[in-house]
């Protein structure tokens, strides 16, 4: 392996992407490509994962420059484990239209353009690439959320794409003052440097990239755009969002929050916390509320984005463990109970309801295993017992919103129906993962202690 | 200088602000492309005033400015363009299908499709 075949994934979403805008989506070679294309990138994914699982690193500077100079492209496990996870739900969701065919040409390309700038914001160890890749997920997402063009998507749109635009402003401020405050936008020296700053400025940069970051997530000061947007879009392209998209959140907080913001995380881990659980809370009571599926489903994703705010406050070992099992728990549930909006109906309730459980953290599925994580080590810190009875009242208030999609979903009216094998996919790893977590516990817990080992 | 650059980023900043919060659909794109500008504009004033344009060859490489600014001020510059692209084609979309771009009359409209708010 030369050393940058890592960037093959990366290379390979973002080149077809482009081809495919030139040809018409619609039609079966271009469909095809484009799934054997993600179903590549997805493969390639899973191979650097287990490559590197036991602490490895790939890593390159851009045009032989020197590093801070050029840019670091850096790829470890948790960036492969996010960038698997949103290939797979990317494949699953452009696999679930094949069969039928995408109504829009541009469809498959869209979701491998967006593809590529989740793993350019995975594979980067640059803050300003980090922007740039941001910015390119935060166009395709537009386009996506607009996708239809049509009055329910273009009003749903419209809040999107403001809010977000102040969400990327917001971290470019952020990085600029980086910028000027240490002199580099590389993550390594940007932790050395950042490590002996006085704490103000650090505590500014981090407060304007949780901002950004949590917008991206949807948490919970920040949610008001979530359920307008996912109620409002193609259950597709909201599976795509919810499931693959707004994790960069949680990869920032992870990925930012252990290195340069480190004494930000630290200062500010009692409100994080505190902001967890309230959106934790506050997103299980509207979702247990809402009658609509699609709207109760995103106030499902709210509170799960609370649950990861909580394991990365915690910042322990164990901690970021629960945050990466939550990840991949919120890729798969989020996305199944969206694409299920689109099926028969007897399937949609077969399929819908393993998500449903996934999301309320029932047991046999990935959603228990991640929170039976979170509410363990929630225990063990200071104040735990409050913590983990909100926690426990989210997970009853859950119970409702599960029967809320049991008896909601019978009454949607899908717009389209497509077959089953696809989201069935996304059900069988949701339980598969749920009734033997081991190998992949096992990993989370050496990666989270390998986290809070590389802090300075 | 500091100040004065200081004040024109927040002069910038708060009008597009403003701007956002109206109303009316075009003035909220208006605001967040103002908005966006008034951050690029903070990027370039990262150079301090007494530096001299980073071309070669150089007469004094000590005065040169940081030209990795200037780079990151130029691409947040073109992803702006595409950007208010976009958000030009969301107004578009909107005039077309609501027949005027007042936000409020959106959200009238949306809750009598859904029979009021929930």
């Amino acid at each position: 392996m030369t050393n940058t075949a890592f960037l093959f994934p990366l290379v390979l979403a973002w080149l077809l992407g482009v081809v495919l805008l030139a040809l018409d989506g619609r039609r079966r070679p271009a469909r095809f490509a484009a799934s054997t294309g993600l179903a590549v990138v997805f493969t390639a994914d899973v191979v650097l994962f287990l490559e590197l699982r036991a602490g490895d690193v790939h890593r390159v500077t851009t045009g032989g420059w020197p590093a801070q100079v050029g840019i670091t492209l850096q790829v470890d496990a948790i960036s492969a484990f996010f960038a698997a996870s949103c290939a797979f739900v990317a494949l699953v969701v452009l696999a679930q239209g094949l069969p039928r065919g995408a109504r829009d040409r541009h469809f498959p390309a869209w979701i491998l353009l967006l593809t590529a700038a989740l793993h350019g914001m995975y594979f980067t160890n640059d803050l300003f690439d980090f922007y740039v890749f941001f910015e390119l997920g935060v166009m395709t997402s537009f386009v996506l959320a607009l996708h239809g063009y049509g009055k329910r998507e273009i009003r749903g749109g419209a809040i999107y794409v403001v809010v977000n635009l102040v969400g990327s402003v917001a971290f470019l401020i952020g990085i600029t003052l980086a910028y000027r405050a240490f002199g580099t936008l590389e993550l390594d020296a940007l932790t050395e440097r950042a490590a002996e700053a006085p704490p103000g400025i650090v505590l500014l940069v981090g407060a304007l990239v949780f901002s950004s970051l949590g917008l991206k997530l949807g948490l919970f000061p920040f949610h008001w755009w979530v359920p307008s947007l996912y109620a409002h879009a193609r259950p597709a392209v909201t599976a795509v969002l919810a499931g693959a998209l707004s994790n960069v959140g949680a990869y920032g907080l992870l990925r930012f929050g252990t290195t340069f913001l480190e004494t930000a995380r630290i200062a500010a881990s009692d409100g994080l916390i505190v902001l967890g659980a309230a959106s934790a809370l506050y997103g299980s009571l509207l979702a247990a509320r809402r009658r609509s599926p699609a709207e109760a489903s995103s106030y499902a994703a709210v509170a799960h984005v609370g649950y990861i705010l909580v394991a990365i406050g915690l910042g322990t070992a164990d901690g970021f463990a629960a945050a990466l099992l939550l990840v991949l728990a919120g890729a798969l549930d989020k996305a199944l109970v969206f694409c299920c909006l689109e099926l028969s109906s007897r399937s949609r309730r077969a399929l819908g309801i393993v998500g449903a459980c996934s999301i309320a953290g029932l047991p046999v599925t990935i959603g228990f295993v991640a929170k039976a994580l979170l509410v363990h080590e929630s225990l063990a810190s200071p104040g735990g017992g409050a913590l983990v009875a909100v926690l426990l009242v989210s997970a009853g208030l859950s119970l409702f919103y599960v029967a809320r999609y049991w008896f909601g979903i019978a009454s949607w009216e899908a717009a389209r129906l497509v077959p089953a094998w696809a989201p069935a996919l996304l059900g069988i790893a949701i339980v598969a993962l749920g009734v033997w977590p081991d190998p992949l516990v096992d990993w989370a817990s050496a990666a989270g202690a390998r986290l809070v080992e590389s802090a300075p | 200088m500091n100040a004065v650059v200081a004040l024109v980023v927040g002069a910038v900043f708060a009008a597009g602000l403003y701007a956002m919060l109206r109303r009316d659909l075009f003035l909220v794109v208006c605001g967040t492309v103002m908005v966006t500008n008034a951050a690029i504009l903070l990027v370039v004033a990262l150079r301090p005033a007494d530096r001299i344009a980073p071309f070669l060859p150089l007469a004094d490489p000590s005065k040169a400015s940081d030209p990795l600014a200037q780079a990151i001020a130029l691409t947040a510059l073109v992803i702006g363009f595409g950007t208010s692209v976009l958000l030009l084609f969301v107004v578009l979309g909107v005039a077309r299908t609501h027949a005027s771009l007042d936000v409020a009359d959106m959200a009238a409209e949306e809750e009598a499709e859904e029979g009021g708010p929930a």
